[in-house]
């Protein structure tokens, strides 16, 4: 009993993410807007930490270097105990997929795949066995109540049902955190306080994610909050 | 899922864009094949099939009535040749051959389709003639008879009172007969009008001569073969560079054309790729997707396009020239009939522009999506969404 518990402290305890120092500025033709001043950041295995703060605050920004998908100027930035400051463009390609789980706030499934083939997709990214791959989203889809629409297209689910696909293709490839930039902006009430039941629900596979909303209402499931304002980050009490 | 089945799925899922894909692919092989096979006949038979209209003019307006540009006889008009024999000091101006291709081939084959195995002497002129030499002291015409079979035996242009052409590229009539020229100016209704004369080229050294009997002789206009080539070479050379233009026009419009559709075909799917991206999708693996996808489309475009453009080229050539060989009675020198339909296609030519349209279509969608993915930094495209 005690080493179980242990073990889950000690996985509680990995860290995931760690940012120190993060700095992002951007020029313009008239002044260097400097975005990010010095982020800290540090996120452990298991978490939902959300990220708040008024439009133009640098949100995106953090999100898209957490993402990789944008450099940072100065700091330094690991994701699951690696460096990335000196990884190529593959290398952060290559993490992206094997890391990483993205939920947008406009889905960015794929129209002309069926749901059980956009949640695959990652899985075939990473050429994963088609065997696998039927088995992994059958899991999915059944966990997220999407088996009756698999052969469904994205344009034949309800916008609720559609970010359920987004999610569970995050999910796929098991990243070691779910990025989620405004996962319930699109959505009514309703279908907002599913999908948080739904990412709520992630923590039972030790799941970690990061949210980037406007949303305070996601509180409700997160462990921690963050508040961006003027390129620095705060933990809200 | 298999990578494939986003290919098949895109294809099959955006039904319009694919057929406007194929359409347009087959279309750009149709418009730039038929127009650079036509050209091409064209180019070979220039000559005959438009008229230098202005020199024509220009002679007009020096008071000719008919003109007649062969080497004559001066049976057309006996007084003049009787002249032109005595002020030349010659025995006798040559006759009109009007040799057939055919009709050469079959002589080099040693059987002479149509013409009495004696008479061969005129054809040996005619090869002559294609050489650049004018048969001597022939008193004789020899025409196809599918115009006379077919009373259609004037060889004058319904615009300008042509007679007749000696040249390579005019020789395309069916079979040879032989017939006196009395009897072709009784048959064309011109008997003793003509009064423009060509004279062969051995008598262009008696150039003052020539002039001098024009000045004397106000009524008769004679144009020499060096003249007479003069027009043809200015505008034949006029007709070819028109044709020729509108001929890269065409292929560039084409070309151009393919390149739209690429243009509208990937950035279409540029959010896919994006997404794909955006994933982990490695660049090849996108590039792999848009060179499978362009094939089956370039594929599907060449099985429509290939009998498409056989079929326009050899209606057009094989219908419409035949329309205008029946408006007018001067030969144009394209084959008639419908039994002609494959008789003129030029594969090789055919084959170029199928590689090019093929080239054009994988090249440009390679090219489009190297810039369409290297557009926009991935955070721009993250920005996007």
């Amino acid at each position: 009993m005690n080493s179980i518990s242990t073990k889950t402290m000690n996985q509680k305890e990995e860290i995931i993410l760690q940012l120190t120092g993060i700095e992002k500025s951007y020029k313009t033709y008239s002044e260097t807007l400097h975005v990010l001043r010095g982020v800290d950041l540090t996120i452990h295995r298991g978490e939902i930490v959300s990220i708040m703060g008024p439009s133009g605050s640098g949100k995106s920004t953090l999100l898209n270097i957490i993402g990789l998908l944008d450099t940072y100027d100065s700091g330094m930035y690991s994701i699951a105990g690696i460096d990335t400051t000196n990884l190529t463009r593959k290398q952060k390609q290559q993490i992206r997929l094997q890391k990483i789980g993205f939920v947008f706030q406009t889905f960015n499934l794929i129209q002309t795949l069926t749901v059980q083939q956009n949640i695959e997709l990652p899985m075939n990214l990473l050429r994963k066995s088609q065997e696998n791959q039927h088995k992994r989203s059958s899991e999915l889809m059944a966990e997220f109540g999407l088996t009756t629409k698999k052969k469904k297209f994205p344009y034949q689910l309800s916008i609720g049902e559609q970010q359920r696909v987004s999610i569970a293709r995050a999910l796929v490839n098991n990243p070691v955190i779910i990025l989620c930039d405004e996962p319930t902006g699109n959505l009514d009430e309703e279908n907002a306080q599913t999908i948080l039941n739904h990412l709520s629900n992630l923590k039972r596979f030790n799941t970690t994610i990061l949210i980037v909303t406007h949303n305070p209402s996601i509180k409700q499931i997160t462990d921690r909050n963050f508040i961006l304002s003027h390129g620095k980050i705060e933990q809200q009490a | 899922m298999k990578f494939n089945q986003y290919i098949f799925n895109n294809l099959t899922q955006k039904k319009v864009r694919t057929i406007l894909c194929i359409i347009g692919i087959a279309t750009s092989l149709v418009s730039s094949t038929v127009m650079a096979l036509l050209t091409d006949y064209y180019s070979s038979r220039t000559s005959t099939f438009f008229r230098p209209f202005p020199e024509f003019d220009e002679v007009l307006e020096r008071g000719t009535n008919f003109i007649q540009l062969i080497p004559v006889g001066s049976t057309i008009d006996l007084e003049v040749k009787s002249d032109l024999d005595t002020y030349f000091n010659i025995d006798s101006i040559p006759l009109l051959i009007v040799p057939n291709n055919k009709d050469l081939l079959s002589f080099y084959n040693n059987y002479i389709y149509g013409v009495p195995f004696l008479q061969q002497q005129i054809l040996f002129q005619s090869i002559y003639l294609q050489m650049g030499r004018w048969p001597q002291n022939s008193n004789e015409i020899v025409v196809g008879n599918e115009y006379l079979d077919k009373k259609e035996l004037t060889l004058f242009n319904h615009t300008f009172p042509i007679v007749g052409v000696i040249s390579k590229q005019y020789s395309y009539l069916d079979r040879i007969i032989i017939m006196d020229h009395s009897i072709l100016e009784q048959k064309t209704g011109n008997l003793g009008k003509t009064t423009v004369i060509f004279i062969p080229s051995f008598l262009e050294k008696n150039i003052s001569k020539i002039d001098k009997f024009e000045l004397e002789n106000s009524h008769i206009d004679i144009l020499t073969s060096s003249e007479m080539e003069a027009l043809h070479g200015q505008i034949g050379d006029f007709m070819n560079n028109l044709v020729n233009v509108l001929s890269v026009f065409t292929a560039g419009a084409s070309i151009i054309f393919v390149f739209s559709l690429e243009l509208m075909n990937i950035f279409s799917r540029k959010k896919d790729f994006d997404i794909f991206r955006i994933l982990g999708a490695k660049t090849k693996t996108i590039f792999q997707t848009v060179v499978i996808e362009n094939f089956i489309l370039l594929i599907s475009g060449l099985i429509i396009g290939i009998p498409v453009s056989i079929l326009s080229f050899s209606l057009l050539y094989s219908y419409l020239i035949l329309n205008v060989n029946q408006s007018t009675t001067f030969f144009t020198g394209f084959s008639k009939g419908w039994n002609y339909i494959f008789h003129p296609f030029q594969w090789d030519l055919f084959i170029e522009n199928i590689l090019i349209i093929s080239i054009a279509n994988i090249g440009f969608a390679l090219i489009i999506s190297l810039i369409g993915l290297r557009q926009y930094k991935l955070s721009e495209l993250k920005q996007k969404y």
